[in-house]
């Protein structure tokens, strides 16, 4: 493990913005500091599996790792584009308001190397459906902490169905107190109420 | 139908003081908009002082619609004590037809927003929490509706005078009421007020500040709790509750290290002075606390209730608590709004036979009810409580 995926999954945000400017400086590419930092993030997921994380540690790492593409983003756009990477959706639905879990998950969904369309909060079916169509995203994730959310995820299901891209997308929807009967009502493809299983859930997805 | 053989509110106290009951009681904790949704009302600034009184007759048509339940968590909707104290909390709220995101057949929401900057920690170490809310502030909200600080005894006194209409109607129902008093952990008041990704950044990043405002905020939330209780009075259960709102310092969010430095002295400290003064704590634990469990241990015994909404193990808690502290809980809210009533038979007789086995146990919903809980299931609920014998161990 490389010195800077380290004091990312350390939580060590000083010395990470340290070793970035040191990286920046010297030979290594802003290309290779990210693969460093989502190596940094893969630790972080692991450790929160494994119940020595917790979800403040996921915000910490998460933070650091926004903080950090900022630094790198003027070098990285003069670096050779990434590879093509998987597209998600993301919002809190129509009438929701919540942002905390749908945050995390947009964060940690950016440092697992996703490209994330993240819509806000209180999202209504149809501009999840533009999205979709516009970005061709396979993936659509809705988030919501109420129980008059689960109609607007339902609500959005249908959208989705009616714009022809169900068997395009998956779906997955998140909240404190979503269940198994809940993705039953919405019809979404899973659901979870862990943000970094819910992460896991998208990866799985987009391997195929 | 089970033979009763005690009063609805002796059957509640029955289960706080862990003795035994002739059955498990049960005591829903009221949303303002369940209530109101089932008369099919528009739920738009329920929290108005002109709707506090046509809430409370339609959670008692509610009562009596149902034949009857026998505790109450809180005896009235607007019993915030410490009207400063927990006002920052509620600055926050979106409220149906207030805010036009807000759906007028939804609950009320918390919006993440910035109310206080990392520079205040400095002022409220200086002043504590009380001084330092009306210093920063001009104006409160409070329920649906905002207030100038400088008339904050005037509105303090309608909350209070709307507590006692409905504590008083509830008392003449024979219900229990459990607590005259709500208030949080003083935790959760920062993490509301800074954000929660904000103040979760502020633990690593200036914790001893952190700390040192914690020290300076939690005695004004123990004298609003006592404050509270003179004001509200000593309910017919014969014991003054206060119902303390904690949910973002539970083991779902942080690690024990975090847990023991910034959450659990002040929640230990708040329950152990209100015990010493005969105040039973409802410990209101939204999200997952299971990891946090074997502290309540350290707590006064028969001086709590662990009111659980579903995301944590409350079987664990039994196993735990058992002859320590009453539960509360746990009918999760989506078995409420998108359960059948067969399926709440199954998990309300599940919650009886292993968390009402013998004492110490309240049947009643996680959180609070959901406006869409159908009726059917909300009456299965209750039903179940009445209807179904509680296991003995002996």
């Amino acid at each position: 493990m490389s010195e800077l995926a380290e004091a990312l999954a350390n939580l060590e945000e000083d010395k990470v913005k340290e070793l970035i400017k040191k990286e920046l400086e010297g030979s290594n590419g802003a290309l290779s500091i990210l693969d460093e930092l989502r190596k940094g993030m893969d630790i972080v997921g692991t450790r929160y599996k494994k119940g020595e994380y917790f979800l403040s540690e996921l915000i910490v790492s998460g933070e650091i790792f926004k903080e950090s593409m900022q630094t790198i983003e003027p070098a990285l756009k003069q670096s050779a584009p990434p590879g093509k990477m998987p597209k998600v959706v993301i919002g809190t639905v129509k009438g929701d308001i919540h942002n905390i879990g749908k945050d995390i998950v947009a964060t940690l969904l950016k440092g697992a190397g996703f490209e994330v369309y993240d819509l806000g909060i209180d999202v209504p079916p149809q501009a999840f459906v533009d999205k979709l169509v516009e970005t061709k995203a396979g993936v659509l994730g809705m988030s919501g902490l109420l129980t008059p959310s689960f109609d607007s995820m339902k609500a959005t299901v249908e959208a989705v169905k009616e714009a022809g891209l169900r068997d395009k997308v998956k779906i997955i929807i998140g909240g404190g107190v979503v269940t198994k009967l809940v993705q039953t009502h919405t019809g979404a493809d899973a659901f979870t109420d862990d943000a970094l299983e819910g992460v896991e859930a998208i990866k799985r997805f987009t391997k195929g | 139908m089970i033979k009763e053989t005690m009063t609805a509110e002796q059957r509640v106290l029955a289960a706080i003081n862990l003795e035994p009951y002739d059955r498990v009681p049960v005591a829903p904790h009221p949303s303002v908009e369940f209530p109101l949704a089932h008369k099919g009302k528009s739920l738009a600034v329920t929290e108005s002082p002109q709707r506090w009184d046509e809430f409370l007759h339609d959670w008692l048509d509610l009562y009596d619609e149902v034949g009857g339940w026998d505790g109450v968590t809180i005896g009235g909707r607007a019993t915030w004590a410490g009207f400063t104290t927990t006002a920052g909390g509620a600055g926050s709220m979106r409220y149906p037809g207030q805010d036009q995101r807000v759906d007028t057949a939804g609950s009320v929401q918390f919006e993440e927003r910035e109310m206080l900057s990392a520079e205040d920690y400095d002022d409220i170490i200086k002043l504590g929490w009380a001084r330092f809310v009306e210093t920063k502030f001009s104006h409160i909200r409070r329920g649906g509706f905002i207030t100038s600080v400088s008339n904050k005894a005037t509105t303090a006194r309608l909350l209070t005078d709307q507590y006692l209409r409905s504590r008083d109607a509830w008392q003449k129902r024979g219900v229990g009421v459990i607590a005259g008093v709500m208030s949080l952990d003083p935790q959760m008041a920062l993490s509301l007020m800074r954000t929660f990704p904000q103040f979760t950044l502020d633990l690593y990043r200036r914790p001893d500040k952190v700390q040192a405002a914690l020290d300076a905020m939690v005695d004004d939330f123990i004298k609003d709790g006592i404050e509270g209780m003179r004001l509200t009075g000593i309910s017919s259960t014969g014991i003054p509750g206060v119902n303390v709102a904690c949910e973002r310092g539970s083991g779902e969010y942080y690690n024990l290290k975090i847990f023991e430095r910034f959450v659990w002295p002040y929640i230990k400290k708040m329950v152990e002075t209100w015990a010493a003064a005969g105040i039973v704590t409802t410990l209101h634990f939204d999200t997952n606390w299971t990891l946090n469990l074997p502290y309540l241990k350290e707590l006064p015994r028969k001086m709590c209730i662990c009111q659980l909404d579903s995301k944590t193990d409350i079987f664990k808690a039994k196993e735990i608590l058992k002859d320590h502290m009453c539960i509360m809980g746990d009918v999760p809210p989506a078995l409420s709004s998108h359960g059948t009533p067969e399926q709440m038979e199954a998990y309300c007789r599940k919650l009886i036979d292993v968390v009402g086995r013998d004492t110490g146990f309240i049947l009643s919903n996680g959180c609070a009810v959901p406006p869409d809980t159908k009726y059917e299931n909300f009456k299965m609920m209750i039903d179940t409580a009445r209807n179904y014998p509680p296991s003995r161990s002996s």
